[in-house]
């Protein structure tokens, strides 16, 4: 017998594969450990509440000032998550950049060498969790709507789809987030940068810089419009959406691209 | 098997490992030294895939680290002191790196009762001392109950009975057959612990032998000797070949080149009274420092 079958069967015996491991299969523990992080961060918690109780009594108020005839819950959703959208990257950031702050990205990648994993992993993680909070957030301000104004929660199919649209929106931008932050390797940076992404640029300087249909193209705009088709006048909510999709994935790919490259 | 073949690494024009070569086996503990900004961490980080060599490579049980299925079940890494996150309970931060190998939660639970740390497995890392977090290094090390383990300083803030627990860890997996490569300035503890060393100093090696041996090839055989008539014992001792030096301003002299036995005769042959003929304990420590002396990179100012 060659020594090298030799070797292969200890190997097996002893239960430790040499070399390989399937994609899913290390994907699968990858997200379930990156899970165990996000929810076991408490800056990442604090992050989210911090945002999501004035966006709550907002909500309350502006339902509890129009009364029981007016309502209009995506109105409600939408402006919650425009609200939210914000804390939502700032926990996105947190949750990355501080891997890179404290020094635990080089436990991370002695456990997982294969790096576009770790990536991915981290994408995947934060998509689900803001389709999850996305929805759930969605759903408590209908809620809380129907309580301020002392009636039944009115869902319909518009609501349903904006409750869904605001789960989709908020998945795709944890992604963005992420890969944002491993372009950075910096929290305070990455914060900022979502700052300017999410509010800066498109609210304030593309239109005072006078590209207005540029901005329909803007990562943030075009993934909004999913939920608001209103936001975008030039591209269907479905295209739009593509559209940030897109962008998210491009990003994603430079950010692991770039991440494999580097030293830690 | 941990094995090194031609590692280099530069940092911009600074050359922090150069054509790297040594390797560590399985059944020893493997010292690795070398002054401060030798490039042992670089090494250490290169060979578990941190950090990208410009050239050369290296294995572990033949298998690039970049490689391995499940690393953690390959190789136990402790290369950052405190590498956890503050505000993350240990046993959380134990179980989501065995997540990422799929190692079940009683694993985890194993590795808090081995390094001492059950009591405190709920308690924020940000709370702990420099002990406590090198013992949680060292549990995130055993959590895979790997065939080899890479240690970068582990006895770093341990106390006594922390590092009696190490020696004896070392010791004991070295013994089991595994492979230990471990990275430490606590001379006096590795020399008693491990089998082999490898020096370096300035990126590059300077010695890949045992212990024992490299002791004895870089200080050599020194015998002390305490005399009524030091002046007149060190022209004896210097006719007969040994290369003498008066220790301090005392009676004492360090002798080399000579054995106890013949200084011994010699004395007696020329009626000089002994007070005292003993070998000179040799050390690691005095090893080391006499071989990385022209490779100290970071010099203390002398008072």
């Amino acid at each position: 017998m060659s020594e090298n079958l030799e070797i292969s069967e200890s190997d097996e015996v002893a239960g430790r594969a040499v070399t390989g491991k399937p994609l899913w299969s290390e994907l699968g523990n990858l997200v379930r450990a990156e899970w165990i992080r996000l929810r076991t961060q408490r800056a990442v918690w604090w992050s989210f509440f911090g945002f999501m109780a004035p966006t709550t009594v907002l909500i309350a108020v502006v339902a509890m000032q129009q009364g029981p005839a007016a309502t209009d819950g995506v109105a409600l959703i939408t402006l919650s998550l425009l609200l939210l959208q914000l804390g939502f990257a700032v926990v996105g950031a947190v949750f990355v950049g501080t891997e890179f702050g404290h020094g635990t990205m080089h436990g991370t990648l002695l456990a997982a060498p294969r790096r576009h994993r770790v990536v991915a992993a981290k994408c995947v993680t934060m998509a689900i969790f803001g389709f999850g909070l996305g929805v759930f957030s969605a759903v408590f301000i209908v809620l809380v709507d129907a309580a301020a104004r002392g009636q039944a929660p009115a869902v319909d199919l518009k609501v349903m789809r904006t409750i869904l649209g605001m789960g989709a929106y908020l998945s795709v931008l944890g992604a963005f987030t992420v890969s944002v932050a491993i372009l950075l390797r910096n929290t305070i940076g990455a914060v900022l940068t979502m700052i300017a992404v999410v509010y800066v640029i498109p609210v304030a300087a593309a239109p005072l810089l006078g590209i207005p249909n540029l901005t329909d193209l803007w990562p943030t705009i075009a993934g909004l419009a999913f939920v608001v088709p209103e936001v975008n006048a030039t591209l269907s909510p479905v295209l739009s959406f593509s559209v940030f999709l897109f962008e998210t994935l491009i990003i994603a790919m430079a950010a692991s691209a770039y991440f494999n490259r580097r030293d830690v | 098997m941990i094995e090194v073949a031609g590692l280099t690494k530069s940092f911009g024009r600074r050359v922090a490992v150069q054509d790297l070569h040594f390797r560590a086996d399985p059944g020893q503990v493997t010292g690795f030294l070398g002054p401060n900004g030798a490039g042992k961490s670089t090494t250490l980080r290169m060979v578990t895939g941190l950090i990208r060599p410009d050239a050369g490579f290296s294995t572990v049980n033949g298998v690039r680290y970049q490689e391995l299925a499940e690393p953690l079940r390959e190789v136990g890494s402790l290369l950052d002191l405190g590498a956890a996150h503050p505000g993350r309970k240990a046993r959380d931060h134990l179980l989501l790196l065995a997540a990422t190998n799929g190692i079940p939660a009683r694993r985890v639970d194993e590795v808090l009762g081995l390094t001492g740390l059950e009591s405190v497995a709920r308690k924020r890392c940000g709370t702990f001392s420099l002990g406590m977090k090198q013992r949680l290094g060292l549990a995130s090390a055993l959590l895979g109950d790997p065939p080899v383990l890479i240690l970068d300083e582990p006895l770093n803030g341990l106390d006594t009975a922390g590092i009696r627990w190490t020696r004896d860890l070392l010791r004991g997996f070295a013994n089991e057959g595994r492979t230990i490569l471990v990275s430490s300035h606590m001379m006096g503890e590795l020399q008693h612990t491990a089998d082999k060393v490898v020096v370096i100093g300035k990126g590059s090696l300077i010695a890949d032998t045992d212990t024992a041996t490299f002791i004895a090839n870089t200080i050599g055989h020194h015998v002390r000797v305490e005399t009524a008539s030091p002046e007149q014992l060190a022209g004896v001792l210097r006719d007969a070949g040994g290369v003498v030096e008066a220790v301090g301003a005392s009676e004492t002299l360090d002798v080399k080149g000579l054995p106890r036995r013949e200084i011994g005769e010699l004395a007696a042959a020329h009626g000089i009274t002994l007070y005292g003929l003993a070998d000179r304990e040799t050390s690691l420590e005095q090893a080391f420092l006499e071989s990385t002396d022209h490779a100290i990179e970071y010099h203390p100012a002398s008072r």
